[in-house]
């Protein structure tokens, strides 16, 4: 029995709609692994780099500070990771609380604060922000520092939700596969967010 | 809710798994549907017909991976549709099957091997046997008729990349179906 191309071509279509299930789950939860963009020398270096500039930035002010204030605040405060903030301060905060990501309006004009701990379904949800905490939040996620060739494991993941469909990060830096929404939820963490970025955290949700 | 507590709804008769399967896979059902269709309200009425044909076939069936099981059913009532409905129209489908022209050798007797199951066996064992991401850049492109600019954001790569070794992917599966005589 002969067959044109097209009926050829249309049966092995159909078929491709019956391959194996398991085939079919992988390819849509399959989440690309990170990419280093460096060499791997030049990412050492780089990595090298950031612990110095740590080292002079945070070390040696707080060593000098270690005299004079035992729980200083302001200029040469002791680091605290937005991740160690939230844990430590989350019976202090004020949020509201969603059941599952499709809760979650992206275009609805208004920008939110939004966070999840590992393991968990629901989400924390701040208060509407205004122009202004939103403007100072997107600026401090910029200012995070590179996690380097480290995998950093979180407890909280947090996201900016900008109400005109983007959605950003502190832990990620804004490139354009990262500012959007739906692929972002699972990210790894590309930064560490600043301290200026935490500090404004904290005074949002407390 | 996890799968299997949406499964054990359907088993139940119980109406809330239509809803649950709706809010876990309804944005990727309709994603799936509209790129075969280019119709919005096609597509909807696809994604409806599968919560149907589940609400069906469960029980029997009690599937392990529901969002396979669902994207399955919404891909063939798509596909039915648009051969109903758009014979004489060129759509995304059909650029589709274009390219899947090019894995088709000269004499394959793709009917018959696929009337007899040797060709969905075969199908199965070339994708098991590919790299992951060429893996799942094909069933992304060939099952879920993701446009390439989608697999290309999702799977952080270039477009050019994407389409190169999707065109490479097709000349392995010519290769294959002619090493595995299915001629």
């Amino acid at each position: 029995m002969r067959h044109t191309k097209e009926e050829k071509v249309a049966y092995l279509f159909d078929e491709i709609g019956g391959i194996s299930d398991v085939l079919v789950a992988e390819a849509m939860a399959y989440r690309p692994k990170r990419r280093s963009m460096m060499p791997k020398y030049l990412a050492v270096a780089a990595s090298l780099l950031v612990c110095c500039i740590l080292f002079v930035t945070l070390l040696l002010p707080a060593k000098n500070n270690a005299g004079q204030e035992s729980n200083s605040s302001g200029d040469g405060a002791p680091y605290v990771s937005l991740d160690a903030m939230l844990t430590n301060a989350s019976a202090e905060l004020r949020y509201t609380e969603l059941s599952s990501r499709e809760e979650l309006n992206f275009f609805g004009k208004q920008a939110y604060l939004v966070w999840q701990e590992e393991g968990s379904d629901t989400l924390c949800v701040s208060r509407p922000l205004t122009y202004g905490e939103l403007q100072r939040l997107t600026r401090a996620a910029t200012e995070g520092t590179s996690v380097g060739e480290e995998e950093v494991s979180l407890q909280y993941r947090v996201w900016i939700l900008c109400g005109d469909g983007t959605v950003i990060t502190p832990y990620l830096q804004q490139t354009a596969g990262t500012v959007g929404y739906g692929e972002l939820f699972d990210y790894d963490p590309e930064l560490y967010p600043s301290q200026s970025f935490t500090t404004l955290v904290s005074d949002l949700l407390t | 809710m996890e799968d299997c507590k949406i499964v054990d709804l359907y088993w139940e008769r119980n109406e809330n798994a239509i809803g649950e399967s709706d809010k876990k896979y309804g944005k990727m059902l309709k994603a799936l549907s509209l790129s075969l269709l280019s119709s919005r309200e096609d597509a909807e009425e696809c994604v409806n017909d599968t919560y149907l044909d589940a609400w069906n076939a469960m029980p029997t069936a009690r599937p392990a991976y529901l969002g396979a099981f669902l994207s399955k059913i919404t891909r063939r009532i798509s596909v039915d549709r648009f051969r109903a409905t758009h014979r004489q129209k060129r759509g995304g489908m059909e650029n589709l099957t274009e390219e899947l022209g090019e894995c088709i050798p000269s004499s394959i007797s793709v009917v018959e091997e696929y009337e007899n199951g040797r060709l969905s066996k075969a199908l199965d064992a070339f994708l098991a046997a590919l790299e992951k991401e060429k893996r799942v850049m094909f069933i992304r492109r060939y099952f879920y008729s993701q446009p390439v600019a989608e697999i290309a954001s999702a799977m952080q790569l270039g477009e050019s990349k994407v389409k190169v070794t999707l065109h490479r992917v097709r000349e392995s599966l010519r290769q294959f179906l002619e090493e595995q005589e299915l001629l």
